[in-house]
């Protein structure tokens, strides 16, 4: 009989012994400042940590205190997703195993993948720190010279107009025997010889200058003033 | 290895993704083209809402407000603008009557304010809204008490457990057990330094106070007070009183804490409900009122206590009107602020007669609820107030002396429906009278053509004006330009009509930054979300608002001029729809009852024979008796206004399946294109069905989710999927468009979290095989098993819960769709292009040539959104977004869209960009710049050329 009642009291012991750490676990972290996030004050008053178990019962929020920190009281045992929700920056992900003795585990985890692949281990107090801000805006491009002087096909007609400018003059340095090879290969050429092409017959400085173009085109373009 | 899983990379890799294919917010966008209307709600209770310094020692206080969509927060009572905001719970408790009993909002020191709710205490900074802590209690709380000399506060929880939390750190400084558990606690009463908490002893019928002291929490004494009989309630009392207040039947019963002494005041079975106020422990003032249907009455008493004996004081005068009081000490005496719909009467402690009234420029638009106010005499005597006056419409107005400030209209935050109303339909007289002319012969059309001319020459000056305007636009963007918007070129303007829960209906403008444009008073006092059975638009800028009760009101939505109110004998569970006739330009509502074998209704009665025409080609349908499925039915109009209903098929659930959610297709949804062109140019043919309604039933014993795609005329199940390993308590939500739906739900499967399913349907699974699609007649019914759509599907992970989905609509449907999410976790209105949710994207590998040509990339399972990209909030925070509502605009890119459950939300979107309209950044200057500079640059070169030819010419 009194080994029944030692036994009791001894369980009763026990269950009032180990009662308070199998009910009272908490989950508890801070969110630290980086260069990402240079102050806590920057991050919104709405910004709240959840963690979320296998059903909505089981899942809680907590806000960011003015220190930075969150806490989860009275956490049962499970597997829980914890995740910062904020807008304005993006926050890892972290499960948080809670063991049926107590023991607080914090693992790294990837979305999209399976839940029973755990990242690195975590020590328990959560030190999370943001890894991106977000970035709401585009920023609408306006006229940029120097942005259009690199692009490649303006700095190819660049190019191709300077070297227009230059031929002449380079031409007129030339010596006369070069220079008459050089008039005869012209001549030959495939640009030259497009006499038949209307568009390239086309008399654009005579059209710039106002001559009437009817006139003057089969004058300027068959004007065989090389013939 | 570890930058495979370096959770920066996932998620870089996401946004560079989803970069391409999710629209951003322009930066000279944001803020001009969207709103936001932040609400709190309506002010709960007299008792938490309240004026309070922000910081200690700082002059100047802002108003503390605890609404009935449990958000707490601070305004600005300069200009009614929000100082800060938060959300004490994520449940939707607005149809609950006793949420005063479980949510408060209190002061505490420091520039502190506390909140509670049900069993969650946070202590929050009053500047700045952060959380100091929070503590959640394993019982509800019955009351709490800021003790400023011990910086402790104490909870008591119903149960009889009483905490004291640390103020600095939220930790416990001690805890003791009242009772024994059995008593259950109502609220503190702090005395000295002595700390009374009154308890009820259930078992015994005994009223029970017990001392405790503040620095220990020992129990110092106990006494047993009285009678407290099964039928007493308690009656909220201020906590700086030496009384503690219940109630039965008849009488107001106030004990004296620590005696037997209990007064009883009779209050007869004709007053209404009674508030006590008190600033002093030597004050009690107890305001009354009477409400009948006939008459409304109220008055008010000043009670004095001394040596705990309470005596009758003053008593203010009876009033055949709604007033409502408040009492206030702000160092210059004790004041009562008397409120009704004209004046603000002012009276002190020792008179019958009021020290000053201030009548209000107009009448208030509807009764006050309550008042919070703060009366200040100046040393000359003269008397100023400032009073926060809660409406019966819902909304808060500020009062200061005789002026009203401003109006917060808080009664949108109680909205249970909203329907778009199109301001250029009303407008479109133009296009009606070019079809008159092209009606008639030549010559009439001629003389009415040059008239209708000439009478438009009136607009010319006008025009002119406008013209020189628009000029003056091109150099930068005018004041004029900002205001309000007169012309509305791009259809922008629509008019989203709300009726909300207090019985009004109101009207906002999505150009004008959502503004108030009207608002009308239905009569009722209480409308709940039950009790709307909708909200129609019935074209012409014309809403019909139907109650369950069988009141149809029919307003005019442009002007928000009631124009009829009828009452039709319809079922309250009756199902109510609205059909077009495809001819005229008639609508009818019709309702269809929930019990088989009942005729129907329509409204109104009249032209039965259009709407038999109208009628003939569909089939009504709603859910089954006990929701156990969906019925379809023929109906057929008879006299009378009564409808024929023969049922036509039915599709049941199993017994143990349940209802989620019904989609059906929006009323307004082209689709362009009936089929989709590959990279190797053959097409895949849209599965096309105007009749399309998705159907999302759980079954929480299995933890599975069930989709059933119905053909509403003929009943018939085209797709169906099953979802395991569902978490049936969260939200799940859906959205169905074209020839696709997109739902979501939380998953426990191995890869946890909120998953977005979407599910496209084609005509066949084979290329260039139309199907039935090209036939002349295709009908419902006609429809073989085999030719059943094909469906592919993907899923993806998300990282939030989504609590609501919609789709974009535009004008043609050629605009590719954007999935719209509310995700309140994130206060987000997230959109996600259908380009990203395309179940043809190729998994586990990239993507072919033609695959690239077509649009697709390579699947990847977690949809990280990079949520800034995505968001059509931007930075805005928004609280509680419950429903999402689209409109097109006159422009086929863009779509305009609005949310609203607590905020409203409204902006417009241009899922495929802005591909037929100049954006903001569009330099009309640089252009007018660059064709000048064209033209000078003409001048200079021609006499030049002309001089080289001439020179040519010669040379020759």
């Amino acid at each position: 009989m009194a080994s029944i009642l030692l036994t009791r009291f001894t369980s009763l012991l026990l269950l009032l012994l180990f009662t308070p750490f199998i009910n009272a676990v908490n989950v508890i972290g801070s969110i630290k400042p980086n260069n990402i996030l240079q102050s806590l004050t920057l991050l919104p008053p709405s910004t709240t940590v959840s963690l979320s178990g296998a059903n909505l019962a089981g899942s809680r929020t907590s806000h960011i205190y003015t220190n930075g920190a969150f806490k989860f009281q009275d956490v049962k045992p499970g597997s829980y997703l914890l995740e910062v929700n904020c807008r304005t920056h993006l926050f890892p992900s972290l499960r948080v195993d809670v063991s049926s003795d107590g023991l607080v585990e914090v693992y790294g985890t990837f979305r999209g993948n399976e839940w029973d692949n755990k990242g690195e281990r975590k020590p328990h107090p959560i030190d999370i720190s943001p890894v991106k801000g977000s970035d709401f805006y585009i920023i609408r491009e306006g006229f940029n010279p120097m942005k259009l002087l690199s692009n490649p096909m303006i700095l190819i007609a660049i190019v191709a107009i300077g070297g227009m400018t230059l031929m002449p003059k380079m031409v007129e340095n030339m010596d006369p025997e070069t220079r008459a090879e050089f008039e005869k290969q012209q001549q030959n050429s495939v640009l030259s010889g497009g006499q038949n092409n209307p568009l390239q017959s086309f008399d654009m400085a005579g059209y710039l200058a106002g001559s009437s173009s009817s006139k003057s085109q089969p004058k300027a373009g068959g004007g065989s003033k090389k013939k | 290895m570890w930058l495979r899983h370096n959770p920066l990379h996932y998620l870089l890799l996401a946004g560079s993704l989803l970069s391409s294919s999710c629209q951003a917010v322009f930066s000279d966008e944001a803020f001009h083209t969207d709103f936001q209307v932040q609400l709190f709600g309506t002010a709960l209770d007299p008792s938490s809402t309240f004026f309070h310094q922000a910081a200690a020692g700082k002059s100047g206080s802002l108003l503390y407000t605890l609404s009935n969509r449990l958000v707490i927060g601070a305004i600005n009572p300069k200009d009614g603008a929000q100082v800060w905001r938060q959300r004490l719970g994520e449940g939707t408790v607005s149809e609950s009557e006793e949420l005063s009993k479980s949510a408060w909002l209190r002061k505490s020191k420091d520039g502190r304010v506390v909140s509670v709710f049900d069993k969650a205490i946070a202590l929050w900074d009053a500047a700045t809204g952060r959380a100091v802590w929070q503590y959640s209690a394993s019982v509800t709380v019955a009351d709490l008490i800021t003790l400023e000399a011990e910086n402790l506060l104490v909870v008591a929880l119903e149960g009889g457990q009483v905490k004291a939390i640390k103020l600095e750190s939220g930790e416990i400084a001690w805890e003791t057990l009242v009772g024994e558990g059995r008593d259950v606690a109502s609220n503190f009463n702090l005395i000295g330094d002595r700390l009374f908490l009154t308890l009820s002893e259930p078992a015994s019928n005994a009223l029970k106070t017990v001392v405790i002291s503040p620095t220990t929490g020992a129990q110092l004494e106990t006494f047993i007070d009285g009678v407290f009989g099964p039928s007493d309630a308690h009656v909220p009392i201020p906590q700086i009183l030496p009384l503690t207040a219940f109630r039965d039947s008849d009488n107001l019963k106030l004990n004296t804490l620590g005696t037997k002494h209990t007064k009883s005041l009779a209050v007869d079975s004709a007053v209404h409900n009674y508030r006590l106020h008190a600033v002093t422990k030597d004050l009690l003032f107890i305001e009354y009122w009477a409400k009948s249907p006939d008459s409304t009455t109220s008055w008010a008493d000043f009670y004095t206590i001394k040596d705990g004996v309470v005596t009758k004081k003053i008593d203010l005068p009876y009033e055949n009107a709604v007033s409502v009081f408040s009492l206030s000490d702000s160092g210059s005496g004790i004041f009562a602020t008397r409120v009704n719909r004209v004046e603000i009467r002012i009276y002190d402690a020792e008179s019958q007669d009021q020290v000053k009234a201030f009548e209000l420029p107009k009448m208030l638009p509807a009764e006050p609820l309550h008042v919070v106010a703060e009366v200040v005499k100046r040393k000359d005597g003269a008397i100023a107030v400032r009073a926060a006056v809660t409406l019966a419409d819902g909304n808060m107005i500020l009062v200061r002396n005789d002026q009203i400030v401003w109006t917060r209209q808080e009664a949108l935050a109680s909205a249970v429906a909203a329907e778009f109303v199109d301001v250029h339909e009303v407008e479109d007289t133009l296009e009606k009278t070019l079809h008159a002319e092209e009606a008639s012969n030549l010559v009439t059309a001629y003389v009415k053509r040059v008239t209708r001319h000439i009478e438009e020459l009136k607009y010319l000056p006008g025009w002119i004006a406008g013209f020189q305007q628009s000029i003056l636009g091109i150099f930068g963007p005018t004041a004029a330009a900002e205001a309000a918007v007169t012309k509305d070129p791009f259809g922008y303007r629509k008019f989203v009509v709300f009726v909300t829960r207090f019985g009004w209906v109101t009207a906002v403008d999505t150009a004008n930054k959502g503004e108030v444009v009207w608002t009308i008073n239905l009569g009722k006092t209480k409308i709940l979300e039950k009790d709307i059975k909708g909200i129609f638009h019935f074209g012409k800028g014309i809403v019909l608002v139907v109650l369950s009760s069988g009141d149809i009101y029919k307003i005019d939505a442009i002007t928000g001029r009631g124009l009829k109110k009828t009452l039709v004998q319809i079922l309250p569970s009756a199902s109510v729809m609205t059909v077009e006739s495809a001819t005229t330009d008639d609508r009818w509502i019709v309702a269809v009852p929930v019990k088989e074998g009942v005729k129907g209704w329509f409204w109104p009665d009249e032209k039965e024979e259009e709407l038999a025409q109208a009628l003939s080609k569909t089939t009504l349908s709603r859910k089954c008796e006990s929701s156990s499925g969906i019925c379809g039915y023929t109906a057929k109009p008879t006299v009378g206004g009564r409808l024929i209903l023969t049922p036509t098929w039915s599709f049941r659930l199993p017994p143990n399946q349940k209802i989620i959610s019904i989609t059906t297709r929006p009323s307004h949804d082209p689709i362009a294109s009936i089929g989709k062109v590959l990279g190797d140019r053959s097409v895949l043919y849209k599965y096309v069905n105007p009749h399309l309604a998705l159907l999302i039933a759980s079954d929480p014993s299995t933890s599975s989710i069930y989709l059933y795609l119905l053909d509403t005329v003929s009943g018939t199940v085209l797709h169906t999927s099953v979802q395991t390993d569902a978490d049936t308590t969260r939200p799940i939500v859906a959205t169905i468009a074209e020839n696709w739906y997109v739902y979501s739900y939380y998953s426990n499967s191995a890869a946890r979290g909120t998953q977005l399913v979407v599910t496209d349907f084609y005509a066949s699974a084979n290329k260039n095989d139309p199907g039935r699609l090209l036939q002349q007649n295709i009908s419902s019914y006609d429809q073989p098993r085999s030719s059943s759509p094909y469906g592919v599907s993907h899923a993806f992970i998300f990282p939030h819960p989504i609590t609501s989905l919609a789709t974009t609509t535009t004008r043609q449907g050629i605009t590719t769709r954007a999935v719209l999410l509310s995700v309140p976790k994130l206060g987000a209105l997230l959109a996600i292009n259908k380009r990203t949710l395309e179940p043809r994207r190729p998994v586990g590998r990239e993507p072919t040539a033609e695959e690239k040509e077509e649009g697709l990339f390579k699947y990847d399972p977690y949809l990280g959104i990079d949520h800034g990209r995505a968001s059509l909030s931007h930075i805005r925070d928004l609280v509680g977004i419950e429903k999402i509502i689209t409109t097109p605009s006159l422009l086929e890119s863009t779509s305009i869209v609005v949310g609203w459950g607590i905020d409203i939300f409204g902006t417009r979107t241009n899922p495929s960009e802005a591909f037929d309209v100049l954006g903001r950044g569009f330099n009309k200057l640089a252009l007018i710049g660059s064709v000048l500079a064209v033209g000078v640059g003409t001048m200079f070169l021609r006499p030049m050329v002309r001089k080289k030819q001439i020179g040519q010419r010669w040379a020759q």
